[in-house]
């Protein structure tokens, strides 16, 4: 049954939802990059910046994904500019492809999102310039962990996204 | 029963060559501004400032465990009769931190004299060299080793080299108004020359850009050299002081196919340690 009083949300409410859960992903990142005792974090911000390229990409703008990674540069100690270009780069990917992503299984969402933690990982090793055998365990653990994460995260948000475009 | 995934096909069929309206066009001045930005805190350290600041701002939501933690224990202690207690506990809990505040800062103060003892018993033997003491102000590790050190005078110049209370540690890399940036010895582009202590052969020591080790360059096979050899610099070139340790020999690599050795020399003190440098001509 159609609801006649529907009404859609103005996409300033949207645009807002979407940098608070940015935002919340960001400070869950930062609380347990301390709790993990890792020298990688968990980069639940850079998949949640997944999910809304892929699931509203006319909708998401750079400003968001600017400010979500100057937050984390500036509390896990990096150079300002180094999350953020991370993470410009997968938005307009993500933003690009979004039609082949959306099309493809969970699984398989989670290998692409999988890999694309790994590269990003990686970048941050490289940067550090600290090699070793457990840094790289760490690697395919934070890897492996993040890829079960994606289906998580992906009904989380979807979820909400439908709860907020469809209300009740 | 596979309806759904023939659909999930299709739809994947068709979306293959598909791609948004995503132009890179509308990505450049955003990755420009990000590579100013960054730059811009490479040369100037703003993050460390919005650090501190955003540290005191937000703590409440990073230390959110603490804060729950505190306000539970606060209004617990309020509504018993362990408050005055815990407040005289408090008191004595503060008035021994500032104690270890105190003997903290005679600790660093101690180490600071100890660290000017030793450097001026160094500075002996430049005896008719005119030295210059700094204060170290930052140390980077990123991109690349500096550290930069506070001077009140302007009279150093680029041929001058760096101590601190170990003894040789690096080269000046820029002068600024009263700011001087050392770069390591074991930056790859250091070339020292220098002799093995056993044998009196001159060889030159190359940095590997990691902190405390060297490759010896070109080193025939049929020279005599042993590990635990004393590495000291030769003066020779005249950019670096004679008989200052550099390292002991710790690896010797035969090469097949090679008419040389890789010879690994490594020191035991640490380039950025420390918080006086001290500058002189070689």
């Amino acid at each position: 049954m159609n609801n006649l009083d529907y009404k859609k949300p103005s996409i300033f409410n949207f645009y807002f939802f979407v940098g608070l859960s940015l935002l919340i992903s960001a400070w869950i990142e930062i609380l347990l990059n301390d709790y993990l005792l890792s020298r990688l974090s968990l980069p639940l911000t850079l998949m949640t910046l997944i999910y809304w390229n892929v699931a509203t990409p006319r909708n998401i703008g750079f400003l968001w994904t600017m400010f979500s990674g100057f937050v984390l540069d500036i509390f896990l100690g990096y150079l300002l500019g180094t999350h953020v270009l991370i993470f410009l780069l997968t938005s307009y990917f993500s933003q690009r492809y979004f039609h082949r992503f959306r099309a493809l299984f969970r699984l398989q969402q989670s290998l692409i999102v999988a890999m694309i933690v790994f590269i990003y990982q990686t970048i941050f090793i490289s940067i550090s310039s600290f090699f070793s055998l457990s840094i790289i365990l760490e690697l395919f653990v934070l890897t492996i962990i993040s890829s079960l994460f994606w289906p998580i995260i992906y009904g989380i948000l979807r979820y909400l996204r439908i709860k907020l475009t469809y209300g009740q | 029963m596979f309806g759904g995934e023939h659909k999930q096909t299709d739809i994947a069929q068709s979306a293959i060559f598909t791609t948004g309206s995503m132009r890179a066009s509308r990505l450049y001045p955003t990755i420009f501004l990000t590579l100013l930005i960054l730059y811009g805190d490479y040369l100037f350290d703003m993050s460390s400032k919005i650090r501190v600041f955003s540290s005191y701002i937000f703590s409440p939501f990073f230390e959110i465990e603490y804060v729950a933690t505190d306000a539970i224990n606060s209004i617990e202690s309020y509504f018993s009769s362990q408050k005055r207690l815990s407040e005289e506990i408090f008191t004595l809990e503060e008035k021994i931190r500032q104690l270890e505040n105190k003997n903290l800062y005679l600790k660093n103060t101690k180490n600071s004299l100890n660290e000017l003892e030793e450097i001026f018993n160094l500075s002996k033997s430049f005896q008719n060299k005119e030295i210059f003491l700094g204060k170290v102000s930052d140390i980077k590790k990123f991109p690349r080793e500096i550290i930069s050190v506070d001077m009140r005078t302007n009279n150093i110049s680029k041929d001058m080299v760096a101590f601190n209370k170990f003894g040789l540690v690096g080269t000046i890399d820029e002068l600024q108004k009263n700011l001087v940036k050392i770069k390591p010895l074991h930056d790859t582009s250091s070339k020292i020359p220098a002799k093995n202590l056993r044998t009196l052969e001159n060889i030159i020591i190359q940095g590997s850009g990691e902190p405390k080790l060297f490759y010896v360059e070109e080193f025939k096979k049929n020279s005599d050299i042993a590990i635990g050899d004393e590495i000291v610099t030769s003066g020779l070139g005249k950019r670096f002081p004679k008989d200052f340790l550099l390292g002991k020999v710790i690896k010797i690599d035969q090469n097949q196919g090679s008419n040389f050795l890789t010879v690994m020399v490594e020191n035991s003190f640490d380039f950025s340690f420390g918080s006086t440098i001290l500058f002189t001509k070689p």
